[in-house]
């Protein structure tokens, strides 16, 4: 798979496909968190969007990561509306797992 | 406080989503149950299935065809399939001259309803810009040869509308019932990157 960060012809990810919608528990979590304080009109899904695209845009040719970005997104978008701060989710993951 | 023990140490993405949903239900911004029904549903509900019903439905029936391709959102919600992310649906006929492709290029927008979940492939770097500057190469990679002849559009996700491809209707199906036809079609032909052919098979 191509490292490169042009986008120019790079490998599209290896067969055989992975079909599932998510790879990790983490990810599907994520996704719920996502929608479903969309649905519940904390934002709207375009808001969500932007800071997606902003992740995304932030590491072009990085194909690997899709879902990390999507939590970028979700963080930083949940922590300019002031509904979780960045310090409290870090002091809340420290709680969930010494490293 | 976690009482999940693991051999290996949860990564960091999982524990901050943990952390994350702790906090949210800590604060009656999420309620867990809610959280659960919807990955039940995006894990095992809601999938391609949906859209090959919408195409096998749109190949025996004309009328329904001309009002799938009229005002996709309508002629969708009549099979029951509607909610988020298709709320603006527009479905591109595949012909004899014109094949179609369906991109994201700034995230991976995708039409939940009827196609469920976007593959990983669709989101990657390589297929959001080769959809654009280069879709016939694209498509090779795909194992799909659009002659030159024929002419390729490319859908891009705009921030409301979401596409589908209707396939080509293959040859050599003329004695199937709909639903022996939605069987025939893949994710991957709603989405333009394949066709459907007698031999084809929906995976999920």
């Amino acid at each position: 798979m191509s490292q490169s960060n042009d986008l120019a012809p790079a490998a599209l990810p290896a067969k055989p496909e992975d079909s599932r919608p998510f790879q990790a528990p983490w990810q599907a979590r994520a996704f719920a968190v996502a929608v479903t304080m969309s649905q519940a009109g904390r934002y709207t899904w375009d808001e969500f969007r932007g800071y997606l695209m902003a992740e995304i845009a932030q590491h072009p040719g990085d194909s690997t990561e899709y879902y990390q970005h999507w939590l970028d997104a979700l963080e930083k978008l949940l922590a300019d509306k002031g509904f979780v701060a960045g310090n409290e989710l870090n002091a809340k993951t420290q709680e969930f797992g010494p490293r | 406080m976690s009482t999940q023990h693991h051999n290996a140490p949860e990564s960091e993405p999982a524990l901050r989503v943990k952390a994350l949903e702790s906090l949210l239900v800590e604060k009656g911004l999420v309620d867990p149950q809610t959280l659960d029904l919807l990955v039940d549903a995006y894990e095992n509900k809601v999938g391609p299935k949906n859209g090959a019903k919408v195409v096998a439905r749109a190949w025996v029936d004309p009328a329904y065809k001309a009002r799938l391709l009229s005002n996709g959102t309508a002629a969708i919600a009549e099979l029951g399939f509607s909610g988020m992310q298709g709320e603006d649906m527009v479905v591109v006929e595949n012909t004899p001259t014109v094949h179609n492709l369906i991109v994201c290029t700034l995230c991976s927008c995708y039409p939940w309803p009827t196609l469920g979940l976007p593959p990983v492939w669709y989101k990657s770097a390589p297929y959001r810009s080769r959809a654009v500057s280069d879709p016939r190469g694209l498509l090779k990679e795909f194992g799909l040869d659009i002659a030159p002849e024929v002419e390729i559009r490319v859908w891009d996700s705009s921030a409301e509308v979401r596409y589908m491809v209707l396939p080509e209707h293959p040859k050599g199906t003329e004695h199937m019932s709909e639903a022996e036809l939605a069987e025939l079609v893949t994710r991957d032909s709603m989405i333009g990157v394949a066709k459907v052919t007698v031999g084809s098979k929906a995976r999920s």
